[in-house]
């Protein structure tokens, strides 16, 4: 007994349909013989018989497309008809038992057009909202496997922003021990060549830095990278906050001293609430875009003993009493000079605050904490002369200054981000 | 008009003419279950022209075929096994499973190969055959190539440059009526190829390529009165391809009709018929072929199986004389 | 001294004299005297059946030495320009350079293919191309390019005798400049880049035509302090990997000089293979000064704006240092 088989007319033929057959079972054939036609993408190629013998059974209903080495037919190497030999066109139940191999059916089988994929790939290419008409196989005839729904699905990498140094410059600074965040670049474009390497003083090796000064270092790298890569912007303001400190005062004579609130407090409500109508300011940078926060976390600049500077969120900003929030803020100042910050406040603020009022300076320009995209500048409320009414009279007055990725936002925006800022101190009950 | 040969002499031309078919049809066979890949160009219908010629030819005499050589390589010499195992990719085909069925080549026989670009192969000859002028030889090179070649440019050029220069080239012609799928009708101005070369100095004649001894003896001819003048001259066969161009088509250029009435010419069973007829052979001489040749394929059928593969690490092997890496 | 014309008729006289397999042909070869003039005489000395003048079918006598080649013989081929050997791609591309593999190894084509390469003579968009990239593609063939009077030399020799088939490009403007010509030294290595000058900062890499404006480049990027490095490739295929690479290791940085058009050019592989075996020693941006993407013009102000100068090579040179 032997198969004849879907042949192989060439190597871009991975299947035919069995347009015809010239046979039927009972048959007798020999070598040579045209038995069926087969349709292919070149038009119908009549198809020869490389064994002699009577047809047993023809295992392919004509209009069936199989994949090239299908069996066909059998051909019995003896004289004699096989069994049914009247009913030609009656397929055998073979093709049921091979039904990955059938590629498309009559009419009313079941719709299996597109890739050939199985049960499972099917599925998870569903799971994975992955279209299987747009996947190349891998497998055997351009079957789709499950590692080709895999990767299919997976998104493609994004470039993120890194250091413009070159590969030599990069390879000598590993080689001599030295932190190239820190250099500036001379090359083109900003970028770090080797004699900037060369310039630098390699870092002490070896003598291990105290937890202050590797804090500084990730500071000085994060400053390092923000002012590189931010393109910042600035506008400024100078608030009255004469309404501010009165509310404040009448507050504060009704509660008891551990309660008291501080004008902080107002300055990072204040911040939080002009955030909910700008929200460009209030997101992060990642992978070459902006990604908008959906809950503000203002984050304080906190200075340390010894040197460090750390910026904690205030999660929820713009929720909660003020009462609260004066807790929270007045409970993250603690920890924070205690040490005892979590991780995730470290991180997760979408903006800062930067207050440099006690030290007396009048104004900030403060330097974006990557990857946020904004920071507010305070300093020190002074009394100075100003027009009110049309009179002059001496008023506590704060400057505001807002630093921003110009990526991200423009100053224009910026500028009605302090407008609203301004509106708000201006109503410290409405805090 | 009777056969004025001996009976050895059309039992070696019937034998090499069946020898090539059997060939052929285990090819297709093979094919069609990947044994053998690529493109794979058959030569059943036009074995009069390969093995005629062949004959007439002397064995110092250098060839450059097409890509339809399967017959003119056999009866050269190279073994069948060799050109199985050639067409199954495998080390111990002829060209090392490098060329495949389209480039059968044999150094020690002046097989200068199977050329697949349509009229490539003629300034080669055109070459060869001056060297062998430069040095002072005597031998012939055949160039075979088919009716669409001579569209090419590279066809005029070279009766040009083989007349001017009067180098000893025997172009042969086989007109097999398709350049592929393209009637003669309808990819040349005169549909009469030999009109072509005289305009050239060339002197052309045409033979009818399905009488294997009409072409022996024509090409045994030209052949010497090219060794004897050396300049080139030009013979048109004229033949038939009884299977597709290549196993993947549908032949939709042509009828089954006109196959089916150009397949009652059969080279082999015309020839055949006359040898019978003329009690210059018996049925068991052709029986006692067959069984031959039978024995042969599948010897050439269990070569190719058991050659080797070439290791993947010598790819780089017979690109230049040294590895350049 | 002597001119780069005469050091390729010295070479051709010398193979002729020495080896009976040897023979000249090309269009205008034998009584014009070469279209270069470089074949001028050698009808004289060595008569016709060995200086051919051929008819004009590039593909066929192209095809012609191929086969001579095959069948024993040592051809020169001297194709007038490279445009002109187009015609001829189909016995290069699809004969020569695969006849070895495809046969298994039995047959071989020691072919030498001469060819004037370039611009710079007004000639205009059919005859001032430098397509040698193309061939410098193809596995099978080699492909030389020799830029002095000793490598034009030393090349055409080397390329005779050489088992496999070798395409020497000749830049049209050459064929006039003097050199030393020594023609008992032992020559230098065909495949081998080499360096004609040494620098530290930057390395410029060029090869033909282009070698000698890399040179006057160098030496204006002298007076500014730096100091440059001038690879001449000599061989374009095979391309000498380690010496480039090597020269890259020691400058840090590569400036890549080739009178192609930049798109799929030489100066392209150069700067991949750089980028794939000195990417950790690199501390500039790869720079390639090419052809512009026109087809050459004639005018003369157009054709000089179009190919590589000087100014162009010094300018790459001083963006690579950061002093541009």
């Amino acid at each position: 007994m032997a198969e004849f088989l879907m042949p192989s007319l060439g190597a871009d033929m991975t299947s035919g349909t069995l347009a015809k057959w010239r046979v039927t079972a009972g048959d007798t054939v020999k070598q040579g013989d045209i038995i069926a036609e087969v349709e292919t993408d070149k038009g119908i190629i009549e198809i020869e018989v490389f064994e002699s013998g009577a047809v047993q059974k023809l295992l392919v209903n004509e209009g069936e497309k199989v994949p090239v080495g299908t069996p066909l037919a059998e051909i019995g190497s003896g004289g004699g008809a096989g069994s049914g030999a009247d009913t030609g066109a009656d397929v055998d139940a073979g093709a049921d038992t091979r039904p990955g191999l059938i590629l498309s059916a009559g009419s009313s089988g079941p719709d299996l057009s597109g890739p050939m994929a199985s049960p499972a790939v099917r599925r998870k290419a569903h799971e994975l909202d992955v279209p299987l008409e747009r996947i190349r196989g891998s497998g055997e005839h351009g079957r789709v496997t499950l590692d080709d729904v895999r990767s299919a699905a997976r998104p493609p990498a994004k470039p993120c922003g890194r250091l413009r140094i070159s590969p030599y410059a990069r390879r000598i600074a590993e080689e001599r021990g030295i932190d190239v965040s820190s250099i500036r670049g001379s090359g083109p474009g900003g970028a770090i060549q080797a004699k900037d390497v060369s310039n630098a003083k390699a870092q002490p090796p070896l003598k291990p830095a105290s937890p202050a000064e590797r804090m500084q270092q990730v500071i000085a790298a994060a400053m390092t990278r923000a002012n590189d890569e931010i393109p910042h912007y600035y506008v400024e303001h100078t608030s009255d906050m004469g309404n501010a400190l009165t509310w404040l005062k009448q507050t504060n004579a009704s509660l008891g001293v551990n309660q008291r609130l501080v004008s902080g407090v107002l300055m990072l409500r204040a911040v939080a609430l002009a955030l909910r109508k700008h929200r460009k300011l209030n997101a992060t940078w990642q992978h070459g875009e902006a990604v908008p926060s959906e809950e503000i976390h203002v984050g304080l600049a906190i200075s340390l003993r010894g040197g460090g500077l750390v910026a904690p969120a205030v999660r929820n900003t713009d929720e909660g009493s003020l009462s609260d929030l004066m807790a929270r803020m007045t409970d993250l100042v603690a920890r924070a000079r205690a040490g005892t910050l979590r991780s995730s406040e470290i991180t997760s603020a979408t903006i800062t605050l930067t207050s440099l009022g006690e030290r007396g300076v009048e104004s900030v320009m403060p330097i974006i904490f990557p990857p946020q995209v904004a920071i507010v500048g305070c300093g020190a409320l002074v009394e100075r002369p100003w027009v009110v009414d049309g009179q002059i009279v001496a008023r506590p007055v704060m400057h505001v200054t807002l630093g921003a990725d110009h990526r991200v936002s423009n100053g224009h925006q910026g500028s009605r981000f302090l407008s609203a800022l301004d509106r708000l101190l201006q109503e410290p009950e409405k805090l | 008009m009777t056969l004025d040969i001996s009976r050895d002499h059309a039992l070696g031309l019937l034998r090499d003419m069946i020898r090539i078919r059997r060939l052929e049809e285990k090819s297709a066979e093979l094919y069609s279950k990947q044994k053998i890949r690529g493109f794979l160009h058959l030569y059943i219908g036009e074995e009069a022209v390969g093995v005629g010629a062949m004959h007439a030819l002397r064995g110092d005499d250098n060839i450059v075929a097409t890509y339809r050589e399967h017959g003119q390589a056999l009866v050269r010499g190279i073994p069948a096994g060799e050109i199985m195992a050639e067409m199954y990719g495998k080390a111990n085909g002829c060209s090392g499973g490098r060329g495949g069925s389209m480039h059968l080549f044999s150094a020690k026989r002046n097989f200068y190969g199977g050329h697949a670009i349509v009229g490539g192969g003629l300034p080669v000859a055109v070459g060869l055959a001056l060297a062998v002028k430069m040095k002072g030889e005597s031998r012939v090179t055949a160039c075979f190539f088919g009716d669409g070649a001579t569209d090419e440019g590279e066809f005029h050029e070279s009766l040009n440059l083989a007349a001017l220069w009067k180098l000893p080239v025997l172009f042969l012609c086989e007109n097999n009526e398709y350049a592929m799928g393209t009637a003669l009708s309808r990819h040349v101005s005169d549909e009469d190829i030999v009109n072509n070369p005289p305009g050239y100095g060339v002197p052309a004649d045409s033979v009818n390529g399905m009488d294997v001894v009409a072409v022996e003896r024509a090409v045994h001819n030209e052949a010497e009165l090219v060794r004897e003048t050396s300049k080139p001259r030009f013979l048109e066969l004229k033949t038939y391809r009884f299977r597709a161009h290549s196993m993947y088509d549908a032949e939709l250029y042509r009828s089954k009709e006109e196959v089916e009435e150009r397949k009652q010419d059969d080279p082999i069973s015309a020839f055949q018929s006359r040898l019978l007829g003329e009690g210059l052979i018996t049925q068991a001489d052709i029986d006692a072929i067959e069984d031959d040749a039978a024995k042969e394929i599948a010897e050439a059928v269990e070569f190719a199986e058991q050659g080797e593969w070439e290791p993947v690490e010598e790819i780089t092997r017979h690109t230049y004389a040294r590895d350049l890496s | 001294m002597t001119t780069y014309r005469d050091a390729v008729r010295t070479a051709l006289q010398t193979l002729l004299r020495e080896d009976d397999r040897v023979f000249l042909m090309g269009e205008d070869v034998g009584r014009y005297g070469g279209a270069y003039a470089v074949s001028k005489g050698l009808l004289e000395e060595f008569g016709e059946d060995r200086i051919r003048d051929t008819p004009l079918c590039e593909s066929t006598f192209v095809g012609a030495g191929i086969g001579a080649a095959l069948g024993g013989m040592r051809p020169i081929v001297e194709v007038m320009t490279v445009n002109f050997s187009l015609l001829a791609l189909d016995q290069v591309v699809n004969n020569a350079a695969v006849m070895r593999h495809m046969s298994g190894g039995q047959f071989q084509v020691p072919i030498a293919v001469r060819m004037a390469t370039g611009g710079g003579k007004q000639i205009a968009a059919q005859h001032s191309h430098s397509l040698e990239n193309w061939y410098a593609h193809i596995p099978g063939i080699k492909v030389l390019a020799p830029a002095t009077v000793q490598d034009a030399h030393d090349m055409l020799l080397a390329a005779v005798e050489d088992p496999d088939p070798v395409f020497v490009f000749e830049h049209q403007m050459l064929y006039g400049i003097e050199g030393e010509l020594d023609t008992t030294a032992t020559p230098l290595s065909p495949w081998k880049a080499v360096i004609r000058r040494s620098g530290t900062d930057v390395s410029l890499i060029a090869y033909g035509g282009s070698m000698h404006k890399a040179l006057s480049a160098a030496e204006e990027l002298d007076k500014g302090g730096i100091s440059a490095e001038v690879v001449d490739l000599r061989s374009l295929r095979p391309l000498d990997r380690d010496t480039i690479v090597d020269s890259v290791r020691r400058t840090h940085r590569a400036v890549v000089i080739d009178e192609a058009w930049k798109t799929g050019s030489l100066a392209s592989e150069i700067s991949a293979t750089l980028a794939e075996h000195a990417f950790y020693d690199l501390d500039a941006p790869i720079e390639r000064v090419c052809t512009l993407e026109v087809p050459i013009p004639y005018a003369k102000h157009l054709e000089e704006a179009a190919i590589p100068q000087v100014d162009r090579i010094v300018e790459a040179a001083r963006r690579s240092v950061g002093d541009g």
